[in-house]
């Protein structure tokens, strides 16, 4: 299977093991990710004011890219694995494909490109992977995850806001698409109610404080539901709940780590987890066997 | 409709008179400790026209979470109301709410928290 990718900026700097650990889950999984070429910045944050396009453009110029790349290799499927980018490149694509008006505003306004036409279809790699099947993903496990609890996190940007309508990846309030991932590699995940609420995004510049008291409570729930990990799809939520993890004692922490991490582990590929993490990871499930 | 309303309705294609303050929004939000206001409140001052709405720290502290968005029994779009407020204050002339230059711990942050902090605090 052929699909484009759009990493965003998080994946290149901050976070490498993200798109690493994809990479390789990706090629043992038979899907080959086509990086968009020059694709730029998604802008993060949605913007949510209806008179001002100009914030949307950046996805605009991405989505030119990816359509261009996709009539070469035969495809519509942009596929994303950072939450904010995909908030963002999902919110503006149903926003064009919705309001011609919009479109053509944001058409006429990027001269140097070839029109947009909204034909993109923009997935989440967890959907991928639930399209894939979480059965068939099971038949791929080399190392199953026997032991481990792990807290599925969602944040927001998957799951909020339900408009325009398609925008999450699951229901919002109560979604389990990380969880039949976590069961899918022979993990069992933890009854966690702080996986929706939000880590306290952006606050995490000017006001911190604002983080660390959304971060303790949302580590305090995984850690009380005896969680060995928290699994986080968003680069963003990862480093605040770091960041929280940092201001509790060592004893009241849980190690954050993203999905793909995981997945990576389960069928046998190089996780890009630290050497520590990989090793308690291993020993939890089943042993000095794996270590 | 009051101005308010009517700018607020302009920037974000929502009615804060569909509101019937039943106060799902606050209830549900995470950050209430942090806000001087609790986000229904703030919307029945626009309703009243109080440019008080826009003095408040409430859509400051807003994060665009939507979990109030998603659970508003009367389907509005509390995040956007809340960004419209922000929109209206940065907007004015000469208004700064941060400044970029500022940003301690710089080189530690993530971009994506930069850039996101940008979108919302500045023009």
């Amino acid at each position: 299977m052929e699909v484009l990718y759009y990493p965003g900026c998080s994946l290149k700097n901050t976070y490498p093991e993200f798109e690493k650990s994809t990479y390789a889950a990706c090629e043992k999984l038979g899907i080959n990710l086509v990086e968009i070429p020059e694709w730029n910045c998604c802008g993060v944050v949605p913007s949510l004011a209806t008179d001002n396009v100009m914030r949307h453009l950046g996805a605009v110029r991405s989505f030119i890219n990816a359509q261009e790349k996709g009539k070469e290799i035969g495809t519509n499927v942009v596929v994303t694995l950072c939450s904010m980018c995909y908030n963002v490149l999902k919110r503006v694509n149903l926003i064009l494909k919705e309001q011609a008006d919009v479109l053509k505003n944001v058409n006429d306004f990027i001269d140097d490109q070839p029109d947009y036409v909204p034909e993109l279809e923009i997935v989440h790699f967890l959907n991928l992977l639930k399209n894939v099947g979480f059965d068939k993903l099971k038949e791929r496990i080399v190392i199953p995850l026997r032991g481990l609890k792990v807290a599925p996190y969602y944040g927001c940007a998957l799951l909020r806001p339900d408009r325009p309508k398609g925008v999450p990846i699951d229901d919002p309030e109560n979604p389990t698409v990380i969880e039949n991932l976590i069961r899918s590699i022979g993990a069992e995940p933890a009854e966690f109610p702080f996986k929706t609420e939000c880590c306290g995004n952006y606050h995490i510049v000017f006001e911190p404080g604002i983080v660390e008291m959304r971060t303790k409570k949302i580590i305090g729930s995984a850690r009380s539901e005896k969680a060995d990990v928290i699994l986080s799809p968003c680069p963003l939520c990862t480093y605040n709940l770091q960041h929280g993890n940092e201001t509790l004692d060592r004893s009241e922490q849980v190690p954050v780590i993203f999905f793909t991490q995981l997945l990576a582990l389960s069928l046998g590929v190089k996780s890009h987890l630290s050497t520590e993490m990989e090793n308690q990871i291993l020993k939890k499930i089943g042993g000095e066997k794996f270590v | 409709m009051n101005e308010l309303a009517e700018r607020v309705k302009e920037i974000s294609d929502q009615n804060v008179y569909s509101c019937y303050l039943c106060g799902n929004c606050s209830a549900g939000c995470m950050f209430t400790d942090e806000m001087d206001t609790l986000p229904h409140q703030v919307i029945a001052l626009v309703q009243m026209e109080d440019k008080d709405a826009l003095e408040k720290n409430t859509s400051w502290i807003c994060a665009s979470c939507f979990v109030c968005s998603v659970r508003c029994p009367r389907g509005l779009d509390v995040a956007a109301i809340m960004e419209a407020l922000r929109e209206i204050k940065i907007r004015e002339r000469g208004f700064r709410k941060i400044d970029l230059r500022k940003i301690k711990d710089i080189e530690k942050l993530p971009q994506i928290a930069i850039t996101a902090a940008a979108q919302k605090f500045t023009w």
